[in-house]
């Protein structure tokens, strides 16, 4: 494993934001932090980076303690972020001209063909730059050394749909061998990319697979009914986000399997015309994911 | 590594050395224009300000390179690159270094060379007064830089922490006036106080930097810079006497030819016999930071002290030389031996003609140069002062006083020479002077400007070379033994000091010898004295009643 938490805690005065996070991460994997506004996503990328010191609990990266993250070890990691404070009054040319010396595997073609498909204003300082235009530098920052592994928390925050397009193309050209650890709300633009994921939400992990093994297990299921349907009265916890419309009852089953669902329909519905299972997309799984979370009912 | 961080800094922070260093440079183009005097008005405000806001610059600059790569928060780009935290703070140091104190170290010399000595002379000057605003502007800006997450958490933090330091300083310093002769800093030993504190402040602070740098903790450091602060402030006001004299006396070495001198109670004097006094200074202003004699005062009437005026008279000092009171200590004793009261202090002296008293109760004696003596033995006043409430317990009672000093003995280093009307001459050792008549036409103005460290003692007089005629002397010191050739006190690197040399009375109640008619040929004589030795020497005062000795309430003229 690149990454390994355990048991993370980490309270700001009263609140925790991190309580016993347990997870880890493959290496060359690319893996997806997904989770609610405030679940810890960010919190937890920071303890690893060691931009701040867990309240307790323990974290490697690269095989080191991530409070003891030297130099070399971060040599290897890059990290793009949306709240990533840049020496402004410097330009684009000449902090990529400082950074340089401190990566001995920087490679400069590397940085030109990045830059060139970037298309970042080398002669701009970076105070200047837009929103968007700041991502791509830091993400410009932190390909030409080819990390190991590369953080990005949030990097598609505030991106149109060209620049985030651009972003993750010119990620995915690059990725090579190194692990990916993303957090993001972009679902849609992860879910092609996303090797493993991992759900957190109140500062636990609630679960984490490999994608396959999450589409696999997740479903969603429409069983269309003689009657006008009615959800029954003790569904099993892994049906999550049931829906009467009409004589049509949908849910989300986050433990699919074809027997043991044609069992449960037997066993709690009655006149049964016709089940349609589908697989679902990253952002609906997400959707349903939170939901049930909030509600309460997510089963751990 | 550290100096390519360096060189990333100065790209950033030009604007800011350059602002720093156009200040400098005004401040060193308005000292050279104003020379040895300064001229009134608005001037004079620029003079004083200039160097103080020279000095929050130095720190406004500091905290802000700092802070280019900044240790407080979670989102500086350089946190997760592979820069070592250690370089990072080198290159910081090393960025204050070279871009701020290399030129206003070369602005230092220029001003120096300025008033007329060699470049090489005004090197050490202009070092020790970098050394100097390097830990009292540097130092701390760093820490404070360090441990805030900008320049406005900066500034607010300080002025935190000045407030702070304005109510300890409250305390302190109404201690201290009440208390003078308590703390070495008010003594010519202050540079090994100085020095020692910020030696100590210095490697208290890089080192709490360093873990600043590694841990990243700012809350800790913050806490921990404050009482070192607060600490160092402490140091400095109640620096322990004996470590200062040892220091001292280390550099000093052995003194040679102390053992003839001895201070001792006049047996059978009383103070009616002892001539009338001239206090010197006042509107006739001795050669730098001397005022008249501060004894009596209004501090100490509400406070309720009573001072207790007594002769003192010192034998063995060659004719020339001045012994200065450094510190004094009294302690009374019934005739059986009972102690009734144990002082630390202050002790203040009044002396006779030709001597002065000094700042915080230290005084002079001075030998010879018009001043009166016996059998070469020298005479002067010496006050105790007594708790009203003790006073009055044991005035009526026969006491015996034990007075322990702390002395130095400054020998007589010389004289030389100025023309009294409109001349300008580099005088060894005090820097360039001019002399000329004042607007009056009563006083000849003296005036000079330095940047190495003028003789402990310094007096001044009118003399007219043909007749031998010598006006009083005016006489003053600034009590500093410390070794180095330079003026280290902030914040200016030049240090401006004179006196007014009276002929003519216009009021026509007093005659000078030299007078207006001779003043065309008149020379400023100037008598410098410099630390031969430090000594400790008793007064043991035996059998008298204090009501006996309180006839004299000393009223100094101004």
């Amino acid at each position: 494993m690149i990454i390994q938490a355990d048991n993370l805690y980490k309270a700001f005065g009263k609140f925790g934001a991190l309580r016993g996070l347990t997870m880890s991460v493959p290496e060359g994997s690319v893996f997806a932090l997904i989770g609610a506004n405030g679940a810890g996503k960010t919190t937890t990328i920071k303890v690893l980076m060691n931009l701040i010191r867990p309240t307790s609990g323990h974290a490697t990266v690269i095989g080191t303690n991530s409070q003891d993250l030297s130099p070399r070890e971060r040599s290897q990691i890059g990290y793009v972020s949306e709240n990533q404070d840049m020496p402004g009054r410097l330009t684009v040319g000449h902090y990529l001209e400082y950074l340089r010396p401190f990566y001995p595997t920087w490679d400069p073609q590397l940085e030109q063909a990045v830059l060139q498909q970037l298309r970042l204003p080398m002669e701009r300082k970076i105070k200047d730059l837009s929103h968007g235009m700041r991502l791509k530098m830091a993400l410009a920052c932190a390909l030409p050394f080819r990390p190991k592994l590369l953080v990005l928390d949030e990097p598609f925050s505030g991106l149109d749909p060209l620049i985030r397009e651009e972003f993750m193309e010119q990620l995915l050209t690059q990725a090579g061998e190194m692990t990916v650890l993303i957090s993001s709300h972009e679902l849609a633009d992860i879910e092609s990319a996303a090797t493993h994921i991992a759900y957190i939400d109140q500062g636990q992990l609630f679960f984490q697979e490999g994608m396959d093994e999450l589409c696999a297990r997740v479903r969603e299921v429409r069983v269309t009914l003689r009657d006008t349907a009615v959800a029954p009265p003790a569904p099993p916890a892994h049906w999550l986000g049931i829906k009467t419309i009409g004589s049509v009852l949908s849910f989300v089953d986050v433990e699919f399997r074809d027997e043991r669902l044609a069992a449960q329909l037997s066993t709690l519905l009655t006149g049964i015309c016709d089940v349609q299972i589908q697989p679902v997309a990253l952002k609906d799984i997400f959707t349903t994911l939170a939901r049930a979370t909030q509600a309460g009912k997510l089963p751990k | 590594m550290i100096w390519h961080i360096v060189k990333k800094d100065l790209r950033l922070m030009w604007p800011f050395v350059a602002l720093l260093t156009t200040l400098a440079a005004m401040q060193c183009g308005l000292e050279i224009s104003a020379g040895t005097v300064v001229p009134a008005g608005p001037m004079v405000v620029l003079l004083q300000l200039l160097p103080l806001i020279v000095w929050l610059s130095i720190a406004v600059v500091t905290v802000i390179v700092v802070q280019q790569d900044n240790l407080v928060g979670d989102r500086h780009d350089w946190l997760l690159r592979p820069i070592p935290a250690h370089s990072v703070l080198a290159a910081k140091v090393l960025f204050v270094i070279l871009a701020v104190h290399a030129p206003l170290f070369l602005i230092d010399v220029l001003q120096i060379a300025a008033t007329g000595i060699s470049v090489r002379q005004a090197l050490i000057p202009a070092l020790s007064h970098q050394f100097v605003l390097f830990f009292l502007a540097t130092t701390p800006a760093l820490i404070v830089g360090a441990t805030t997450r900008n320049v406005v958490a900066a500034v607010g933090f300080s002025v935190g922490v000045f407030v702070l330091f304005t109510l300890i300083l409250f305390g302190v310093n109404f201690g201290v006036v009440r208390n003078p002769a308590v703390s070495p800093i008010q003594s010519g030993y202050s540079w090994v106080v100085a020095w020692t504190t910020f030696l100590l402040y210095v490697a208290i602070i890089f080192f709490l930097a360093r873990f600043q740098y590694r841990e990243r903790r700012e809350t800790p450091s913050r806490i921990v810079g404050v009482i070192v602060t607060v600490a160092a402030f402490a140091l400095l006001c109640w620096f322990p006497w004996g470590a200062a004299i040892k220091a001292q006396q280390w550099i000093d070495g052995a003194p040679v030819g102390e053992e003839a001198i001895s201070l001792s109670f006049p047996a059978g004097s009383s103070l009616q016999s002892l001539p009338p006094q001239t206090m010197t200074g006042g509107r006739n202003g001795v050669l730098a930071p001397f005022r008249p004699g501060r004894d009596l005062n209004i501090l100490d009437l509400v406070s309720g002290i009573h001072q207790v005026t007594l002769p003192v008279q010192i034998a063995g000092l060659p004719t020339g030389d001045v012994m200065t009171s450094d510190r004094g200590t009294f302690r009374i004793e019934s005739a059986t031996g009972i102690s009734l009261f144990d002082a630390n202090g202050p002790i203040c002296a009044r002396l006779d003609r030709g001597g002065v008293s000094g700042t915080n109760c230290q005084f002079a004696i001075l030998r010879g140069h018009g001043a009166p003596t016996d059998a070469g033995v020298a005479r002067g006043e010496i006050q105790l002062p007594l708790p009203t409430a003790v006073y009055k317990q044991i005035k009526n009672q026969p006491v015996r006083i034990i007075v322990d000093f702390t002395l130095t003995w400054l020998r007589h280093n010389g004289s030389q020479f100025l023309h009294a009307v409109n001349d300008k001459k580099m005088l060894a050792g005090i820097g360039l002077c001019t002399s000329g008549v004042d607007r009056e036409g009563d006083d000849i103005e003296l005036r000079c400007v330095t940047a190495v460290r003028q003789p402990t003692c310094i007096g001044a007089t009118l003399a007219d070379v043909r007749t031998g005629a010598r006006n009083p002397l005016l006489f003053g010191c600034r009590l500093d033994y410390a070794p180095l050739p330079a003026n280290w006190l902030p914040p200016a690197v030049l240090k401006r000091s004179g006196a007014d040399l009276p002929f003519l009375d216009l009021d026509g109640l007093a005659h000078y010898p030299v007078d207006g008619s001779q003043i065309g040929e008149a020379e400023v004589v100037i008598d410098t004295f410099v630390p031969r030795a430090h000594l400790n020497r008793s007064v043991e005062i035996p059998s008298i009643r204090l009501s006996d000795w309180e006839t004299r309430s000393p009223k100094p003229v101004l």
